[in-house]
């Protein structure tokens, strides 16, 4: 391949030049340089053309994509082509990631390294989410991504873990590598990252498309939230080494989900895939089940896999179930004593919390200092899962009286100790207790 | 059921929920798993002088490099195995990548590569070099030398070609000056297409990187299997592609570097 040199400019498609800094990374498709273009630095992408079956077209793909734009504001998405090198090598350049965001590898890791220039020793640091509800927005943002980029009528193709870089404090996902996404039906190439692809294309019977996107989507959350490989159990450890043999039965011909209720022949051993067994313990029930359909059903039947839509929903419940004791323990109501249908108290320092109850939904939601309900979950036409609609707070002017403010745009009605509803304006807000009923338009809510 | 039970009962869920660490955020890295790049060197007393001083720099340098490689997916660990007229081990286990330091190598003695290739045959096993619990890839086998076997190498080859992790290897091999033979490093490698050949100090530090390197990339990582759709692949049509791919590579980019100006090794001694 071409390789660029420090220092080198490269023309751009229309006019100007991307002078090269350095270099970022490579990856199986070409090399990612630092460079410098109309005053403003950039990430640009270098394709090793020998290693594609059809640049021509690929590079029309990368154009139609660039013209029709990103999907949202959460994709890392090429904007400008280079041209033409007279032996056809080409790139494209796209924004930097932006400061305060780790690679997707890194929190697998639970740590990125950090090579000091001098020495080149290489440095620890540690990654983690620091809140559950960071952590669980990132998953719904992943979903919200995905489901986009479906819905604009295109495929990511290549969807894994080098592919996403997440803010460990807020959630907030970014989608990178958006090169081979391609419209539904097309393939330019790519066949995806083992472990990722879905079993039929390892087999070799199926091109990267919607549903095979939807199969490594699974594979992303569950090793998010499980932090370990669906598939790898006491069956593909039990092989002397992973060869090309043994991967094409674990992860196409014979892939067995690690907790298929019906095949308990690669269940996770303990010694090395603790995380997973640990967090299997932790997840509720439907969360879990999602994951045993996409893995077991969904292995051999594409449609029956889980869409973005159901996950999303599934995700919001997820997050409206963490509670945050006061003395400290922050988990899902899935580890909280339920002493009455309406109530769960912490196992570790008997702390109880109320609940609130939405007409549209069966799960109730625990009520603590601080905990919030977004727009989606107020109005049933709303898809915006990270504006706050409510949340529960301390009287400012009242030590002790908690309460819950209006910060939607939209007039409540909530049903005060005398009996009466009476109207709360967006800023307002209301004291809790125990007969509490708020309207909200089309949902309702009690205690 | 009376009062009395249901609440025992419901005491037993909550030990349950805190019988372990159930913080949902405190999880371990995902399990890595892990490939052996194992070298044998030889050092016996004709690599004196240039060729060992060029061998020695360069490995030095290679361990950075190599450390990049795995660091996403896959932990690197490296083994260095010298043979002159004795066989030894650089450090007694394989040693992380991160971790692994280069000691300076001296050259003496005779070319015992059978004995090289029995020891290294004892210790590919579970019970020994290769026993991480996770899961491993199959090791890389890069092989130095300068010279022909001064012991029956044949006789060390059989007994490494029976063990398991040799043939599921990526084997690798460089021949150094004019002495060392290609036919011979063609049947440690089992093919003539991951062997080759350095005649000089610039080419010998290519050719060591461009092996280990390639070699370290490919070992380290799950090959996409399938490029053709429409046809459901088997075992037969995935057997030794690494190897396959690493010998397309090491042939591509050996093509492309070497180096004519250098002095050949065995000019001007």
């Amino acid at each position: 391949m071409v390789e660029l040199e420090i220092g080198q400019e490269v023309e751009m498609e229309f006019g100007g030049r991307a002078q090269v800094l350095s270099v970022i990374g490579s990856g199986g498709q070409g090399t990612v340089y630092l460079v410098k273009f109309n005053g403003m630095k950039w990430a640009l992408k270098w394709y090793d053309i020998d290693k594609m079956k059809n640049p021509k077209a690929f590079r029309k793909n990368l154009e139609s994509n660039i013209n029709d734009g990103p999907p949202s504001n959460k994709f890392l998405w090429p904007k400008y082509l280079t041209k033409e090198m007279p032996d056809g090598t080409f790139g494209y350049i796209m924004e930097l990631k932006p400061e305060g965001f780790d690679s997707f590898v890194d929190i697998l890791n639970t740590y990125k390294l950090e090579i000091d220039a001098l020495t080149g020793q290489a440095v620890k640091k540690t990654v983690r989410f620091t809140s559950l509800t960071a952590m669980i927005t990132a998953v719904i943002n992943i979903v919200n991504a995905f489901r986009q980029l479906h819905r604009s009528g295109k495929s990511y193709q290549d969807l894994n873990d080098g592919g996403f870089f997440i803010n460990v404090n807020t959630g907030a996902v970014l989608v990178c590598d958006c090169d081979n996404i391609a419209p539904e039906g097309s393939n330019f190439g790519i066949g995806g990252k083992p472990g990722y692809m879905a079993p039929e294309i390892v087999r070799g019977i199926a091109q990267p498309n919607v549903q095979t996107d939807k199969y490594s989507l699974a594979v992303v959350l569950f090793k998010l939230l499980f932090r370990g490989d669906p598939m790898e159990g006491e069956k593909v450890v039990r092989d002397v080494c992973l060869t090309e043999a043994s991967e094409l039965k674990h992860y196409g011909q014979n892939a067995v989900f690690v907790y298929d209720p019906n095949d308990a022949s690669n269940r996770p051993v303990r010694g090395i895939h603790d995380n997973v067994i640990k967090f299997w313990r932790i997840y509720p029930e439907y969360v879990k089940d999602a994951f045993i359909r996409s893995f077991t059903i969904g292995i051999s039947e594409p449609s029956k896999r889980i869409i973005e839509n159901e996950w999303q929903k599934l995700f919001i419940r997820l997050r409206s179930e963490i509670i945050m004791c006061g003395c400290g323990r922050t988990n899902f109501t899935s580890m909280f004593a339920q002493p009455t249908e309406k109530s769960f108290k912490c196992p570790k320092c008997g702390m109880e919390f109320s609940t609130l109850g939405f007409s549209n939904r069966e799960s109730r939601m625990p009520l603590f200092l601080g905990c919030k309900f977004y727009e989606c979950e107020i109005n049933p036409e709303s898809d915006d899962f990270s504006t706050v609609a409510g949340e529960l707070v301390e009287n400012k002017l009242k030590t002790g009286m908690l309460g819950i403010k209006n910060c939607s745009d939209k007039t409540w009605k909530a049903k005060m100790p005398d009996g009466a509803f009476y109207d709360i304006t967006p800023g307002k807000g209301f004291p809790i207790w125990q007969g509490l009923e708020i309207d909200f338009g089309a949902i309702k809510a009690q205690m | 059921m009376s009062n009395e039970m249901i609440s025992d009962a419901a005491n037993e869920a909550v030990d349950n929920m805190l019988d372990f660490d159930d913080d949902p955020l405190s999880a371990t890295g995902v399990s890595r798993k892990s490939l052996v790049i194992f070298f044998l060197i030889d050092t016996s007393g004709s690599m004196k002088g240039k060729k060992m001083g060029e061998l020695n720099t360069v490995m030095e340098e290679l361990i950075p490099e190599i450390r990049k490689v795995g660091e996403a997916d896959t932990e690197v660990k490296v083994a260095v195995l010298t043979f002159s007229t004795d066989v030894r081990w650089m450090y007694s286990t394989p040693i992380s990548i991160e971790d692994f330091e280069w000691a300076r190598l001296r050259a003496n003695g005779v070319t015992s590569m059978g004995a090289a290739f029995k020891e290294l045959s004892l210790r590919m096993s579970r019970n020994s070099f290769l026993n991480s619990p996770s899961l491993s890839f199959a090791p890389v086998i890069f092989l130095m030398t300068d010279g022909y076997p001064s012991d029956d190498y044949r006789e060390g080859l059989r007994e490494l070609q029976s063990n398991s992790w040799y043939k599921f290897g990526l084997k690798a091999a460089l021949g150094i000056g004019n002495e060392a033979n290609d036919d011979v490093l063609a049947e440690f490698t089992g093919t003539p297409d991951t062997v080759v050949h350095a005649y000089s100090g610039g080419q010998l530090a290519q050719m060591i990187k461009i092996i280990a390197v390639t070699s370290s990339q490919i070992g380290s990582k799950s090959m996409t299997l399938s490029d053709d759709t429409g046809r459901e692949i088997g075992e037969e049509d995935v057997f030794a592609a690494k190897q396959k791919l690493l010998g397309q590579q090491i042939q591509e980019l050996v093509g492309k570097n070497v180096e004519e100006s250098d002095v050949p090794f065995d000019t001007g001694w």
